[in-house]
């Protein structure tokens, strides 16, 4: 693989604000209280009064393996060779559901049309090089996009982690 | 933690029981047809009709769940991804389809004098078939387990307890279903020992059922995190009362009672009521715990990363995850 393209959550700058969801619907086309490709997540930790709330951007990971991919029957969905972006043929899904059962994540959602998710704005004419919607949106610069060797090179003063769960090595840079 | 899996319903649930139901009642009267070849004539073809039947039913019904199913039907193009356990087994069950509905047609006298197939050629192709059949069928029962397993991502299924689980309740559930033609509509002699047999292999595949059954949700609890929280569900949470009333007294203590009793006091028994209500009843019972397990387990298996918050976390605590 050439590239693997991923995002960067910077958990320290989120405030919640739910622009990156909307963004990802309107630029996407996806009716309101329908398919969210992106979520805001709260991680709420502690017992009072020690408390402290988290939030987390989280879309699709683009893993190095997806588990979507490997369960899939109709061999709808694939990892791009030239930028690591893991796509859905809409027209090869038949809709089976199998790949939300697979990702560790729960990220496939469904409609008639089949799975979706994220394909990092290509769909809608951006090119992997730019900047996806979400991440042009976020006030607070708290996603970034790029090569993942960047994103990581520049949270290197940290602590350097393998994900815990990462069996299918997903591609993003939490911070 | 109250919520249940909803993204697959209750068609693939339907499925799971009437494919390991088709499953059982062919391989229940393979045996029995390669053991006693030419006898028994109603109970094997009654059995070899129920697993055509329920197979094609339960096919249907998966087909239905899918949001494309049109284009599902078009197995070549959709069922293609050789890594894939749900494409291996759509092919798995097309032939094995094929198998039992062959043998379904030629096993009934009507059909078998309609199409003119000689006598001879026609016990043969049924013996070959019913040798067919028996992989087939275990293969078939095997599988309804082995596509739920091979989800990594649900801490319920995610263990080959699952498979063996559901091989032994689709054979029970395989045995009950042939026992009611045995009991209601044979007519050869003989069908006593029959029986005999098959309510012996009830109390063995009951107490087996049981084993594996203590095993699965032991080495679940004994897991913790969101593997212990989804059999929570079963044992103690929101589905506990269909789990112990349905399927572990209905569906396992009944028809392990009514067999035991069957084999025990048959001959004392002199109410021809109770000779038929007794292994009916039984095998009903079977039935109905059969189909419970088959819901309780799809309800239950709760994504790990809705189970428990663990899943966001591990990705907050990662600094760096780089492929």
């Amino acid at each position: 693989m050439s590239k693997q393209y991923g995002f960067h959550m910077d958990t320290g700058r989120c405030i919640k604000c739910w622009a990156c969801e909307i963004a990802c619907k309107q630029w996407n086309g996806i009716p309101a209280g329908g398919i969210k490709r992106r979520t805001v997540h709260e991680i709420d930790e502690g017992t009072f009064p020690n408390v402290s709330r988290t939030f987390v951007s989280l879309s699709c990971l683009h893993c190095a393996e997806p588990a979507c991919a490997a369960v899939c029957p109709a061999g709808a969905i694939s990892k791009r060779s030239e930028d690591g972006i893991v796509v859905v043929d809409k027209d090869k899904c038949i809709g089976c559901h199998y790949c939300f059962f697979a990702c560790p994540f729960g990220i496939p959602q469904y409609d008639e049309n089949g799975m979706d998710k994220c394909d990092c704005c290509i769909g809608n004419g951006v090119t992997p090089g730019d900047t996806p919607h979400c991440v042009a949106a976020c006030p607070t610069q708290a996603l970034k996009f790029g090569p993942l060797d960047e994103l990581a090179a520049e949270v290197s003063e940290q602590t350097v982690l393998q994900m815990v769960t990462a069996d299918t090595v997903p591609s993003i840079v939490v911070s | 933690m109250g919520e249940l899996q909803q993204v697959w319903g209750w068609q693939p649930a339907l499925y799971l029981f009437l494919g390991g139901l088709s499953a059982g009642a062919f391989l229940a009267v393979s045996i029995l047809r390669l053991a006693r070849p030419g006898k028994f004539y109603k109970t094997i073809r009654g059995g070899v009709w129920v697993a055509t039947g329920a197979l094609a039913l339960g096919l249907l019904a998966l087909i239905s769940e899918v949001e494309k199913p049109f284009q599902a039907l078009l197995l070549w193009q959709s069922f293609v991804n050789g890594s894939s356990w749900m494409a291996i087994g759509a092919w798995l069950l097309l032939a094995s389809f094929i198998v039992f509905a062959l043998s379904a047609l030629l096993t009934t006298d009507k059909v078998a004098e309609a199409l003119r197939v000689k006598e001879e050629a026609r016990a043969a192709a049924n013996k070959v078939l019913a040798i067919i059949g028996i992989p087939c069928s275990l293969a078939v029962a095997g599988y309804t387990g082995i596509l739920l397993s091979m989800a990594p991502a649900v801490p319920l299924w995610d263990t080959w307890l699952l498979p063996a689980l559901f091989t032994v309740s689709a054979l029970d559930t395989g045995v009950a279903a042939v026992m009611l033609f045995a009991v209601l509509a044979e007519r050869d002699e003989g069908i006593g020992a029959v029986r005999r047999a098959f309510e012996l292999a009830v109390i063995g595949l009951v107490v087996l059922e049981a084993i594996v059954l203590t095993a699965f949700v032991v080495s679940l609890q004994s897991a913790g995190g969101a593997a212990a929280t989804s059999v929570g569900i079963l044992t103690g949470g929101a589905l506990q009362a269909p789990f112990w009333g349905l399927f572990v007294a209905v569906g396992l203590a009944v028809p392990l009672v009514a067999a035991v009793v069957q084999v025990v006091a048959a001959k004392r028994i002199d109410n021809e009521l109770m000779r038929v209500a007794v292994p009916v009843g039984g095998s009903a019972c079977a039935l109905v715990g059969g189909l419970t397990l088959r819901f309780l387990i799809l309800l239950a298996g709760v994504h790990a990363a809705l189970a428990s918050p663990a899943a966001l976390q591990a990705i907050q605590g990662a600094t760096f995850l780089i492929s």
